[in-house]
């Protein structure tokens, strides 16, 4: 006989537009109807995240791909070989410059500017020069935590621009439901963050977007459902139905019909906290760019949904490792170790996937990329060491 | 003293808590310990202090900032987690579930930092026993105004004595198998209702 008390599955998520899939599973019921109660957790940052899945007050979350494989290579927090059985969701991270450095940007380019967001950096370079030429401090810039895909992308594209991240300008890190706080307060210039974080600065007045993901590497790892290996081990039946609950409500949230409701959904106080309107804007691929100018569409700005994106290649692992080893963050000879992290067998296992277009499994991570560079999982040393910028660890 | 040597650095949002500590780590002999509660300028401080130990609650947001700073800055003695170089995973757990998160300067003796984090430990995990009770206590005043209310109600308007409303809710409660202050809250509402369909009529 089937028991009628499903067991509770602790899943941890950060106030963002893409912890929407666990959101969505919890409160339409597809946990249940898949053999499992998920109990959402909001942690205030992604290394509280960390240390709850390590020490086992998680069982699962929503989490920066780029940090699960940092915390199963013991490059953050303890050593936890954790497994990846699919990506959550994709795009939704954008680069938002400070309203003054972008109109002082302009007026450098003498009030005109030409050129597609992805180079956009190049912009803000003489404002850059400027400041050095001048004595003033550097420009500081955060993301969402060291091994995050928004410091990749930050940092790749300052260095397209010529500037480079580790010289020019300041990196640290703020979590992401206070950044636009820090933006307002003056203590950051811009920010690489997911949605709601950067609608909310446009709408405020105090923010321009100047890059999305989407114009930088739109087919590269975002969040991951993540869990402890461990955990999966002893409790394969409940982690396949978490992914069955999440895959379920991931294909719920990409129906542009759902966007509404789930705007309003992740709007409430214990999730995001946040305006619907301005969720809303992010989930329909329409931000706003510039404080005052029209909302603008941008192809997969934001999804739970396009080609192969969520299927766990054993690429998408070495390419966050491959940002890694661009960037300082690692060392050499990790590939081995972090192929093993994401983990395609639960998704093999249900014949229902196969037919789904996010499990596709012709589409790689660095597909698409703006810098033109071409990735090879095989080869992420001579990828990563091709950049005229970034190698802390070229030397060695 | 053995500790007073050390420079203890407490960041923590919450005054109550931060005061508790910063007492028992002076009373346990550490004088050298300072206490921010926000991040302003938290680079600053840091580089001005140089802490041995870094005692920050494990929720607080400026703890990425700070592990960031670790990380890139060369300026200050790079720190690492407590936890990364921890074999007590029992004290480890402890800490975890107490919601303490302690950096400590690389190549400091462990038995010199253990002392200040076992403090900081059991003071946190006094301070959340002592808000615990604190809100169980306002939730049963809380729980107890309200049975009175429904219990004034029904003597009013069914004109009985205090303790003929009191078995009445009673023995529903027990007939239902649900909590006194669950019908007393059921009562208040049917009557409020009540009110507001037919106005405060007597009609009992």
């Amino acid at each position: 006989m089937v028991s009628l008390v499903k067991p509770t599955v602790r899943a941890g998520f950060v106030a963002l537009t893409d912890c929407a899939p666990l959101v969505v599973a919890r409160e339409l019921g597809f946990d249940e109807r898949a053999g499992v109660q998920l109990e959402p957790v909001r942690l205030p940052s992604w290394s509280a995240m960390r240390d709850h899945v390590a020490f086992e007050k998680l069982e699962c979350a929503h989490m920066l791909g780029g940090l699960s494989l940092a915390m199963h290579l013991g490059l953050s927090g303890v050593k936890t070989d954790m497994v990846v059985p699919l990506l959550m969701g994709r795009g939704g991270n954008s680069i938002t410059i400070s309203k003054a450095i972008y109109d002082q940007s302009l007026d450098a380019k003498g009030g005109t500017y030409i050129g597609g967001r992805a180079n956009s950096a190049s912009l803000m370079a003489p404002v850059v020069e400027d400041r050095k030429a001048r004595g003033l401090p550097p420009l500081r810039f955060a993301t969402v935590h060291a091994f995050s895909s928004h410091n990749y992308e930050l940092r790749a594209w300052l260095a397209h621009g010529g500037i480079d991240p580790d010289k020019d300008v300041e990196l640290t890190v703020v979590p992401p439901p206070v950044m636009v706080n820090a933006l307002m307060k003056g203590e950051i210039d811009g920010y690489c963050v997911g949605e709601p974080w950067s609608q909310l600065a446009v709408e405020a007045g105090i923010g321009c977007i100047v890059a999305t993901k989407a114009d930088l590497f739109p087919q590269s790892p975002e969040k991951v459902l993540a869990f402890r290996r461990a955990w999966v081990s002893g409790h394969g039946g409940e982690a396949a139905a978490v992914v069955d609950a999440v895959a379920g409500a991931m294909t719920w949230a990409s129906v542009p019909g759902n966007h509404e409701d789930l705007a309003y959904m992740l709007s409430r106080s214990e999730y995001l906290g946040v305006d619907q309107d301005v969720i809303l804007h992010g989930l329909m691929c329409m931000p706003r760019l510039i404080p005052g100018q029209d909302r603008l569409p941008i192809r997969h700005y934001m999804s739970f949904d396009g080609p192969g994106f969520a299927y766990p290649h054993e690429s998408s692992a070495l390419w966050l490792l491959a940002q890694m080893r661009r960037w300082g963050q690692a060392p050499q000879g990790l590939e081995k170790d972090a192929s093993k992290l994401c983990d395609p067998s639960l998704i093999e296992q249900n014949v229902r996937y196969t037919v789904e277009s996010k499990f596709r499994k012709d589409v790689g991570p660095g597909d698409n990329a703006f810098d033109g560079i071409n990735f090879d999982g095989e080869n992420i040393e001579e990828y990563w060491r091709s950049f005229p910028i970034g190698g802390a660890l070229k030397a060695s | 003293m053995l500790g007073s040597s050390l420079k203890i650095l407490v960041i923590d949002e919450d005054p109550g808590r931060a005061a508790v500590l910063e007492g028992a780590l002076v009373e346990a002999g550490y004088t050298h310990s300072v206490t921010l509660r926000t991040n302003s300028n938290l680079h600053q401080r840091i580089m001005a202090l140089e802490p041995d130990v870094v005692i920050i609650d494990l929720q607080n947001p400026d703890r990425d900032t700070l592990e960031s700073m670790f990380q890139v800055s060369r300026a200050v003695q790079k720190p690492i987690a407590m936890f990364v170089d921890q074999s007590d995973d029992d004290s480890i757990r402890r800490a975890v579930n107490a919601g303490v998160s302690a950096y400590v300067v690389d190549g400091l003796k462990k038995d010199r930092v253990k002392p200040v984090v076992e403090l900081a430990v059991s003071r946190f995990e006094s301070f959340s026993r002592i808000v615990r009770e604190r809100d169980e206590a306002r939730t049963a005043l809380a729980e107890r105004k309200t049975i009175d209310k429904a219990k004034g109600l029904l003597m009013d308007r069914r004109r009985i004595s205090e303790d003929e409303a009191y078995r009445m809710m009673r023995q529903t409660a027990m007939q239902q198998s649900r909590r006194l202050f669950d019908i007393a809250e059921s009562i208040i509402t049917a009557f409020e209702l009540d009110a507001q369909l037919f106005g405060n009529a007597d009609h009992g």
